[in-house]
C-alpha cells in the first residue's frame, strides 16, 4: 500500500483550504504519526472534561404525555373539578379549553425516596429511586407538535438544527466503527420527520440512522441497505475487486484522503454488514431478560424490543440511541379519552422501561448511560370537550437517570394546577446544556462554524441544571 | 453570482465564503478575473448559459486532475524517498487555491444517480415531475379535502425512489425524509439554505452502493447491456464497461483483473447454486457493480 504521508502543517492548511471540517477532525485525530491510513470522522474523541455519561438513551414519547396524570400530583385538580381555572390562560394555546380536568388516577410515594408518581406507572415507580423527574420543563410557546418535536430533539422549533445525537456523535465520535453511531428506533415520519434525528448543517456522518419507523410493526424493523445484495463471499470477491482498483487508482493520482477514506468506508460497510445483524438479533438474549422487559407478551411485545435492542446496541458500542414510541401507531395526544388514551399507552411502556433500567443497572451500564424520559409537551391541565387534555409546552414532566443524574428526586414545580412553572424552571436549552455537560461537554464551546457564526445546539441560551447532578 | 456558477463548476468559488462577501468573509483568490466575468455575464444579457460555456471552455476547466507537482512528490515516495529527502516537501498550495490542476470532488447525490442511469443505459431524459409528484401526492393522508392540506406518506424505501428513471431532479422531495439516495450522498437539506454541500465518506454510503435496490438493479441493466451483442467477447465487454463507466479504455492489467474476477465469480459455488441462465447475468452484474462503486466512477478528475 502507497504510504501518503502528510505533515502536520500541510494537514491544517488543507483542511482550512477547502476540505472542510470533517477531514480536519478524522486528520487529527488519526493516531500514527504522520501517516493517514484512515480518515474518520467517527472515530471516538474527547470531551471538555472526564464525564459520567458516556452514551445517551433516549425514550422519547410522542403525543405529549399529561404531566398532571403521571408524575405531577395536582390535588386542586380534584377539589376544583369542573371549575374554571382561577388564573389567567396561556396566551398561546393549540385550542380553547374548558374547566379543570381532575386526574383519573390516583399518585403514590414509591421508593425509599418517597417521589409521587400516578398508578399509571407501577414499574417505572419501583425503580423511582435511579430517576430524577423534572417537573418544571418548559417548552416556551411551542404548541404544536412538529415544532415542539423539532424544539426537543434539534434546539430550535423553527430553523433546520442538528439533533441531539448529532451534536453528541460530532464531540465523541462513537466507540464500534462498525454500527452506526447514533440511532433512531420507530421515529415518526411525521412531525419533523427525517429532521429530528438530522444533522442538519453538521456534516451527514452525524445524522442518525433510522430502523424502522412509527408506521410500520416495530418486529419487521430493519437496517436499510443492510441486506447483502450479494452472497457475502461472492461480495467479498467484489469487495476485493472494488479495493485492488481503488488502491491503483490512489497510487495513481495520490494524495487525496477522500480516496482513501472512502477505500475504508467499504471494509467497514461490509464489517457491518455482518455486525448489526448480530447485535440485532434478539434470539440471543435469556428468557428471563425478555420477561424483564415484557418482550414476547402483549401488549408490551414492540416497545418492549426497542427497549432491549437500545440496551444491546450501546452494549456494542453505539453512542445514541432515540429509542421512539410514536405516531400513528402509538401516540399520547390525547385530545379525547384521556383514561383510555393514557392507560393503554402506559401499560405499553412501563414495564419495557422499567426493565431496561434494571438491566442496565444489573449491567453495571447505569452509572455511565444516561437515560432519559422525555416528551414534546404536557397537557393541559383544563378540560379539552369532556374528557380529553390538550397540548401544554408551559410547563410539563420529563425524567433523567443514570449517567451522572442524581436518583430519587424531583426538580422544579409547577403551580397548584400544574398551569405554570413556579419553581426552577428548565427550558429546552436548560436540558440540551445539561445533558452535553453530562457527557462532558461545555455547551458554550461545542461550536460549528456555519452560516458565517459558531452555532451549538443550545444557540444563545443555556445553563446547566446543577441540581439533579450526583 | 458568477461566483456561484464557477463554485458549481469548480467545487469552491473564487471567493471561497460564496455567501459572504463581507469583512469576515474571505477575499477572492483572483479580485480581477472574478470582475472579468461579473462583467461579462452583465454584459451577456445576464445569460448563465454564457457562462457555463465561458467556464467549461476555458484552458483552466479543462485541466488534468493530476497536479504536475502532487505527481512528482508521488513518484519520489512511491520510490521510498524519505520526507525529509523530497525535492517538493511541502505543496505550495495545497488548498490548490491557484487553480494549478482540476480539483477532484465527489459527484453529487445528484450526479451520482444519474451518472449510474447513464451507465446502466436507462436514463429517461424526458424532463418532467408529474409522474413522482403524483405518487407522493396520491400516497399522502387526507387531513382536509376541503383545503387540500394533506400530510406525506412518503416513506424512503418506497420503490418509486428505485424505480424512477428520469434525471434526480425531478425525483420528488419530500421536505422531512429524503430518500436514502439522496440524504446519504450530501443532498442539501431542503429545510434550510445550503451554500456549499458537504462532501462526506461514510460507510452508510458504501453499504448504499453495495446493497441497494437501486445499484442492484441499475448494475443489472448494465450487464444486460454488455451482454446484449452475444457475438461479443468477454474482453469486448469489458472494454464497453470501461468505456461506458469511464469514458476510457482499460488498461492491460485492468482487463486481466476483470477476466479473474469474472471466472471466479462464475464458478463459485455459490453462483452455481442459481439457475444456470442466471450465472453469467449475476456475475456481469457484480462486475458492473463493482466498477459503479469504484472511486473513478464517484469521483469527477
Amino acid at each position: 500500500m502507497t504510504t501518503i504521508s502528510v505533515n502536520r502543517r500541510e494537514a491544517l492548511c488543507r483542511a482550512a483550504c477547502g476540505f472542510g471540517h470533517v477531514a480536519l477532525l478524522g486528520l487529527l485525530s488519526s493516531q500514527v504519526r504522520g501517516e493517514i491510513s484512515t480518515v474518520n470522522p467517527l472515530s471516538p474523541k474527547t470531551s471538555h472534561y472526564p464525564a459520567k455519561a458516556k452514551r445517551v438513551v433516549f425514550l422519547f414519547m410522542h403525543g405529549g404525555v399529561s404531566h398532571v396524570d403521571t408524575r405531577d400530583p395536582k390535588p386542586e385538580l380534584a377539589k376544583r373539578n369542573g371549575q374554571p381555572l382561577p388564573i389567567a390562560k396561556p396566551k398561546f394555546e393549540f385550542a380553547q379549553t374548558g374547566n379543570l380536568l381532575a386526574s383519573p388516577w390516583e399518585f403514590a410515594k414509591h421508593g425509599q425516596s418517597g417521589v409521587e408518581i400516578s398508578e399509571l406507572f407501577p414499574e417505572i415507580g419501583s425503580v423511582i429511586d435511579d430517576i430524577c423527574v423534572i417537573r418544571s420543563m418548559n417548552g416556551a410557546d411551542q404548541v404544536s407538535h412538529g415544532p415542539a418535536l423539532l424544539n426537543m430533539n434539534t434546539g430550535s422549533g423553527v430553523f433546520a438544527r442538528p439533533s441531539l445525537g448529532a451534536w453528541a456523535l460530532y464531540g465523541l465520535g462513537t466507540e464500534n466503527q462498525n454500527l452506526p453511531g447514533f440511532i433512531s428506533l420507530a421515529p415518526s415520519l411525521y412531525h419533523g420527520g427525517a429532521q429530528n434525528y438530522g444533522s442538519a448543517f453538521l456534516p451527514a456522518s452525524f445524522q442518525g440512522t433510522r430502523i424502522g419507523d412509527g408506521s410500520s410493526p416495530f418486529q419487521q424493523a430493519t437496517l436499510s441497505n443492510l441486506n447483502p445484495g450479494d452472497h457475502p463471499s461472492l461480495q467479498r470477491l467484489q469487495l476485493d475487486l472494488i479495493s485492488r482498483r481503488n488502491r491503483e487508482h490512489l497510487a495513481r493520482v495520490g494524495d487525496d484522503p477522500r480516496l482513501e477514506a472512502r477505500i475504508a468506508a467499504f471494509e467497514m460497510s461490509f464489517r457491518m454488514q455482518m455486525e448489526a445483524p448480530r447485535v440485532m438479533d434478539l434470539s440471543q438474549e435469556s428468557e428471563a431478560t425478555r420477561k424483564l422487559y415484557g418482550a414476547g407478551e402483549e401488549p408490551t411485545d414492540e416497545y418492549a424490543r426497542e427497549c432491549l435492542l437500545a440496551r444491546r446496541f450501546i452494549e456494542a458500542g453505539v453512542r445514541f440511541v432515540q429509542v421512539n414510541f410514536s405516531f400513528p401507531r402509538n401516540y399520547w395526544d390525547a385530545h379525547g379519552d384521556l383514561r383510555n388514551n393514557h392507560s393503554t399507552n402506559a401499560k405499553k411502556v412501563d414495564k419495557p422501561i422499567a426493565g431496561l433500567l434494571r438491566d442496565l443497572k444489573s449491567r453495571g451500564l447505569l452509572d455511565d448511560t444516561l437515560v432519559i424520559f422525555g416528551t414534546e409537551f404536557g397537557r393541559t391541565p383544563a378540560a379539552q370537550g369532556i374528557d380529553g387534555r390538550d397540548h401544554h409546552p408551559h410547563a410539563f414532566s420529563i425524567w433523567m437517570a443514570g449517567g451522572g443524574i442524581r436518583g430519587g428526586m424531583t426538580y422544579g414545580q409547577t403551580d397548584d394546577f400544574g398551569y405554570y412553572v413556579a419553581k426552577d424552571k428548565v427550558t429546552m436549552p436548560d436540558f440540551h446544556a445539561t445533558i452535553l455537560h453530562l457527557l462532558g461537554f461545555d455547551h458554550t464551546q461545542l461550536t460549528f462554524r456555519h452560516a458565517g457564526r459558531d452555532h451549538r445546539l443550545t444557540d444563545v441560551d443555556g445553563e446547566v441544571v446543577t441540581n439533579i447532578l450526583a | 453570482m458568477v461566483n456561484r456558477i464557477w463554485q458549481h463548476h469548480f467545487g469552491q468559488g473564487l471567493v471561497a465564503t460564496s455567501d459572504n462577501f463581507g469583512e469576515r468573509g474571505e477575499r477572492p483568490s483572483h479580485p480581477e478575473l472574478l470582475d472579468w466575468l461579473a462583467t461579462r455575464f452583465v454584459e451577456s444579457g445576464w445569460s448563465m448559459k454564457a457562462m457555463h460555456r465561458l467556464m467549461c471552455l476555458s484552458a483552466t476547466y479543462q485541466q488534468s486532475s493530476q497536479s504536475s507537482e502532487v505527481g512528482a512528490r508521488n513518484a519520489e515516495l512511491n520510490a521510498g524517498v524519505p520526507h525529509s529527502a523530497l525535492r517538493i516537501p511541502t505543496l505550495a498550495d495545497p488548498g490548490n487555491r491557484l487553480l494549478s490542476h482540476f480539483q477532484r470532488r465527489r459527484l453529487s447525490a445528484e450526479e451520482l444517480r444519474d451518472a449510474v442511469l447513464v451507465a446502466s443505459g436507462k436514463l429517461d431524459r424526458e424532463p418532467g415531475a408529474d409522474e413522482g409528484s403524483a405518487v407522493v401526492w396520491d400516497l399522502a393522508d387526507r387531513l382536509d379535502d376541503k383545503r387540500g392540506f394533506r400530510t406525506n406518506a412518503m416513506p424512503a424505501s418506497h420503490p418509486l425512489y428505485t424505480d424512477f428513471t428520469k434525471r434526480s431532479i425531478y425525483l420528488p422531495v419530500v421536505r422531512n425524509l429524503l430518500p436514502d439516495v439522496l440524504a446519504l450522498f450530501d443532498a442539501a437539506d431542503p429545510n434550510g439554505v445550503t451554500t456549499l454541500r458537504n462532501d462526506t465518506t461514510v460507510p452508510s454510503q458504501s453499504l448504499f452502493l453495495l446493497n441497494s435496490p437501486l445499484l442492484r438493479k441499475q448494475s443489472l441493466h448494465f450487464a444486460q447491456r454488455l451482454l446484449a451483442d452475444e457475438k461479443a467477447t468477454d474482453a469486448q465487454r469489458l472494454q464497453r464497461a470501461h468505456e461506458l463507466a469511464f469514458g476510457r479504455q482499460p488498461e492491460p492489467d485492468e482487463l486481466a483483473q476483470g477476466h479473474t474476477f469474472l471466472d471466479a465469480y462464475f464458478t463459485a459455488p455459490e453462483t452455481r447454486t442459481r439457475p444456470q441462465h442466471e450465472w453469467r447475468l449475476t456475475t456481469w452484474q457484480s462486475y458492473c457493480q463493482a466498477l459503479l462503486c469504484q472511486n473513478e466512477f464517484i469521483y469527477l478528475e
